[in-house]
């Protein structure tokens, strides 16, 4: 009992519940409503019925050609709303909107290799690993990336998950 | 450009690149000798000047350069860097307006100009602007800017003369949809809430069903403005019928919920036809169990349709259409148990309906799931436990103390049988156990609120919370509570250290600050207070600095609906009652380490922003709300906030009159200082309302006190301003004054261990003594001037007996606070239970000696601060 909708600027002030968690980054005013204002629809709060915040999911649709897709930028659930499938639904959400709005050929993300728990997720939501990306996230726990993707109807013949046999660097990302 | 000129250029741009911006400097000055009418190198020139804080100089070649009316878009671009520098947003919007006006086929300019306009949100502006790039342009795009802005100014003050403004607008977009300019999501969106606002809901309804409902490209948007719609109109059967639509493609959709339950209520009170009332009623039970079977075989569980089926009972118990059934309605709650009994928020969902359920029933399943947890102790036997114990504390009257404590005493125990369990868990996650941690503190502070004099009850559920914390230590509600209790007990050290663990950042400083930044300055620890204000203040900057780019952003991408988003929470930040009150804090911090250098604080008050310091009752009406009290856990029946309860009034607490208090109190200590008389006598009258008030209503009578005390002040200096130099001055309301601080000096506390009430009163007795000092070194500045004029003037009483009559109450008032130090240094005091409840293991033990080192380390430093601050007082040269 979810109520899926547009997340909106007034929501920064009440995610507070899902924010406190240590997973998840809580980042500046611009960081939120660049995606806000740039892909409306990419942006989605689930509401439980005492209208507190339950969790959300932020993409954007990118990349050129046969390579335009969407990627999921931030997707978290507060902890007193995990194991309910709730990331799940927001993540198809987010192949929703991909699929119908934005017409990608597929959609990605990035995880740390070390997170186990994660790419097992991603796996059970039909994501495969495509390539490793070296040193993708810096600073003091630099470490090593996933770029996981699924394919979405449009490309039917699914190339655009067959894994590359070797790692890229941060730099040779195409975006 | 030439090529001489490139070469010229390239230097400059390579300096100021590397950041060396005196030598970019020179290279401009050298440059322009040679071509003295360059005006790329002026504006770099201005750039670099702007980078080493040379203002003036940089804004006045910026002038220069506007009057020769630049269209190139370096130049511009250059000289806005320096203009936003200097926040001179009107010299932006000139210089873009002038530059379009020279060149205005150049779209980018265009834009420029009116993205400049957005920026500072000038609407009549912004709609003349966007209507001259439409027509020039005749860009789709632009006439809905020009609807937008037009939209904005009719927003503005709906019901007023705008609704003018909300027809044109209705009628642009009209014609916007028959010239087929309604392409987008967004732009259908607007055309429909422009129609909601008229309350033209069958319009709207006809533009969601004809052809441009297919921009919504996802059917179950579609569906869902037409479930808004038809719940603005009231057309119940076509809200029921679209609310199962979607219901039946996600049978999870609470909102759809919510809507069919509304419409089958509504139905039903619209008939008096039993039969059909069994029809209605039928049908929804039928289509909540269809959802129910169709959501147990889908992959994943789904709450929603069970707990709809509990709504529905409750809906109809409510209206009347069905009797109160405690059976049926404890069979429902038992059943989602069942299946939900393992999962963190079942509590919660089932709050709303536990009502409707027995004691008896209560009791039952706390024993059966009391045994399930016996037989087989796991996460979801002890999350499901944990569930049916919130439960029975909700569901239960008022323990005695005796039963409370044993209560907290038996949740611990079982907490610690549940610790096994977690001990693999990344240190991340939450406990399978960590609720007993809060049910265990909430126990003890619930007593701690019938008996305020209980003191160690604190002690004890900071106790308790540490204990938790150091198992689950990203446990953020362990923490919250952890930082309200201490408060409490006054202890800000360990309070702030905990809030340093919460990594508060960006627009949480907005809305959680306020948990430990609250009436922090009362705690003695000016630095610390200082620190943690100030930090919280950083988001308004970055909301100034940030929204407003955001905003134009939105009108980039064509996302209407997202402006007036944007621009409301702008103005939520801007206007936020948390920002009025940690500014005032701080002000109040500074007011206090100033003094005693007069002239420094003079000069402190008389450059505080004049904005910041209103104190109408429509500007704190107006102020936006945005702290999140919903955030902390309570499980108990009665609607009292945890965090009320701990501190004994509402918490976070009403501020109107204080906002008032610490608006005038600046401003009559700035009259004082500076000896400015104009708005002085003014804020002095409404300071004797305001205080006036504060008695009446028996509000913040201690804060009221000490603005008695700077009114009176105040009045005395006002009396005397005016005698002529030599003229006998009579001080006797002076040394009144003084009298009444002598027998206020805080002495009565028995021997007990500080606490937030303590260290408010004393700090409270700090600021009415401070406001005599600054009031007696006004005087004495007042006398010298008057001697270098005239000679020698007569003051009864003297300012030498009046300057040893503070003095001795401030000894006095450091002998108290030097007295009290030795009693809450002494263990004994410290309010924990010298008992040894069961529960209390070693680990406890070693907790429960650092908790006891922590007060008292705390409170040492407060008081050792309050001396500081009193002997600097007494220290003061006359």
């Amino acid at each position: 009992m979810t109520t899926l909708r547009r997340f909106v600027a007034d929501d920064l002030f009440t995610f507070n519940n899902v924010n406190l968690d240590p997973l998840t980054e809580t980042y500046n005013i611009s960081f939120y409503l660049q995606y806000m204002a740039q892909w409306p629809d990419y942006f989605v709060a689930a509401e439980a019925p005492n209208e507190s915040c339950m969790g959300y999911v932020m993409g954007k649709a990118e990349g050129m050609g046969k390579l335009w897709h969407g990627h999921v930028t931030a997707v978290t659930v507060a902890p007193e709303y995990r194991r309910l499938g709730l990331a799940e639904e927001l993540m198809e959400i987010l192949e929703t909107v991909s699929e119908k709005i934005y017409n990608g050929f597929f959609v990605d993300l990035f995880v740390r290799v070390s997170n186990k728990v994660a790419i097992g997720m991603y796996e059970k939501f039909g994501y495969t690993v495509y390539r490793r990306v070296l040193g993708y996230y810096s600073g003091a726990d630099s470490e090593d990336a996933f770029d996981m993707r699924k394919a979405l109807p449009r490309d039917v013949r699914k190339e655009s998950i067959v894994p590359l046999p070797y790692p890229v660097r941060p730099e040779d990302l195409e975006w | 450009m030439s090529d001489a000129l490139e070469r010229k250029l390239r230097p400059i741009y390579e300096a100021l690149d590397s950041y060396n911006n005196k030598q970019a400097v020179a290279l401009c000055t050298k440059a322009l000798k040679k071509q003295g009418d360059a005006i790329i190198i002026k504006s770099l020139k201005a750039v670099a000047l702007d980078r080493l804080g040379r203002d003036d100089e940089a804004l006045e070649i910026c002038e220069e350069i506007r009057k020769t009316n630049p269209t190139d878009e370096a130049v511009l671009q250059y000289i806005v860097m320096v203009y936003k520098g200097c926040k001179k947003t009107k010299e932006i919007i000139d210089v873009y307006q002038s530059a379009y006006s020279q060149a205005p086929r150049n779209e980018e300019l265009a834009n420029h100009w009116f993205m400049a306009l957005v920026r500072v949100d000038d609407r009549k502006q912004m709609q003349q602007a966007a209507m001259k790039i439409q027509k020039q342009f005749k860009n789709s795009r632009y006439l809905f800017w020009t609807i937008v802005t037009i939209w904005l100014q009719a927003r503005d003050n709906p019901g007023g003369p705008q609704t003018l403004l909300t027809t044109l607008t209705e009628r642009m977009l009209v014609k916007a949809a028959e010239e087929g300019h309604i392409k987008d999501y967004e732009a259908l969106q607007l055309y429909i809430e422009v129609l909601e606002t008229q309350g033209k809901l069958g319009e709207a309804l006809a533009v969601v069903n004809g052809e441009l409902g297919n921009l919504c490209k996802v059917s179950a948007d579609r569906k869902r403005i037409v479930a808004r719609l038809a719940k603005a109109s009231k057309n119940w059967k076509v809200l029921l019928t679209v609310s199962k639509e979607l219901l039946l493609t996600s049978p999870d959709d609470w909102m759809s919920y919510c809507n069919y339950i509304e419409a089958l209520k509504r139905l039903l009170l619209d008939t008096e036809d039993p039969s059909t009332k069994e029809n209605l009623i039928e049908q929804a039970r039928s289509l909540f169990s269809v959802l129910e079977s169709k959501a147990s075989n889908g992959k994943r569980l789904k709450r929603g349709p069970l707990l709809a089926g509990l709504e529905l009972e409750k809906m109809l118990i409510c209206s009347g259409q069905a009797v109160d059934d405690t059976s049926k309605m404890s069979g429902l709650i038992t059943a989602y148990l069942a299946q939900f009994g393992s999962t963190l928020s079942c509590f919660d969902d089932l709050r709303p309906y536990l009502q409707f359920t027995s004691a008896s029933i209560v009791q039952s399943l706390f024993e059966g799931a009391s045994r399930a947890a016996e037989e087989d102790l796991s996460t979801a036997s002890v999350r499901n436990l944990v569930n049916v114990e919130k439960i029975r504390r909700w569901s239960e009257k008022k323990l005695s103390s005796n039963q409370a404590k044993a209560r907290s005493e038996y949740y611990m125990t079982t907490y610690q049988r549940t610790m096994p369990l977690g001990e693999k868990f990344d240190e991340r996650e939450l406990q399978p156990g960590d609720d007993y941690i809060l049910l265990g503190a909430h126990s003890l502070l619930d007593l701690y609120g019938e008996d305020r004099g209980q003191r160690q009850l604190l002690g004890d559920a900071a106790l308790i919370l540490e204990y938790g914390s150091a198992r689950s230590k990203f446990n953020y509600q362990i923490k919250l509570l952890l930082i309200r209790v201490y408060f409490e007990l006054g202890a800000h050290k360990r309070l702030l250290e905990v809030a340093t663990t919460m990594d508060i950042k960006q627009i949480q400083h907005d809305t959680l600050s306020y948990l430990f930044t609250d009436d922090l300055e009362y705690l003695g620890c000016p630095e610390s207070a200082m620190r943690a204000v100030v930090k919280s203040l950083t988001i308004y900057g970055s909301n100034e600095r940030e929204t407003p780019e955001m905003i134009v952003q939105a009108f980039k991408y064509g996302t209407y609906s997202k402006i007036p988003e944007f621009i409301r929470f702008r103005d939520r930040l801007k206007k936020s009652l948390q920002y009025a009150v940690s500014q005032r804090q701080l002000y109040r911090v500074e007011i206090l380490r100033r003094f005693p250098a007069l002239d420094n604080l003079g000069y402190y008050l008389e450059i505080l922003d004049d904005d910041f310091l209103k104190y109408t009752d429509d500007h704190i009406n107006s102020l936006s709300d945005n702290r999140d009290v919903t955030l902390l856990a309570n499980w108990s029946a009665i609607e009292r906030p945890i965090a009320s309860v701990v501190s004994g009034t509402q918490f976070p607490r009403k501020r109107e009159l204080w906002l008032k208090l610490h608006s005038l109190i600046p401003l009559i200590l700035r009259g004082i200082c500076n000896a400015e008389t104009a708005e002085w006598f003014g804020h002095h009258q409404e300071l004797k309302e305001v205080i006036d008030i504060g008695k009446g209503g028996n509000e913040e009578l201690d804060e009221i006190a000490a603005a008695d005390a700077l009114y009176n002040v105040s009045a005395v200096l006002l009396n005397i301003r005016d005698v002529p130099p030599s003229a006998p001055l009579d001080l006797s309301d002076f040394q009144n004054i003084l009298d009444r601080l002598k027998a206020t000096v805080p002495s009565h506390f028995v021997e007990q261990a500080l606490s937030y009430d303590h260290l408010r009163c004393l700090t409270l007795f700090l600021e009415s003594c401070n406001y005599a000092c600054i009031g007696l070194a006004a005087i004495t500045a007042l006398i010298q001037g008057h001697q270098k004029a005239r000679g020698k003037a007569v003051c009864t009483p003297t300012v030498e007996s009046l300057t040893s009559a503070i003095r001795a109450i401030l000894v006095t008032f450091r002998d108290e606070l030097s007295a009290l130090k030795k009693i809450t240094t002494n263990p004994d005091v410290v309010p924990l239970t010298k008992e040894h409840p069961s529960w209390m293991n070693a680990q406890a033990q070693k907790i429960r000696q650092d908790v006891e080192t922590e007060l008292v380390a705390s409170w040492t430093s407060s008081l050792d601060a309050l001396i500081a601050s009193v002997s600097v007082r007494i220290d003061r040269k006359a």
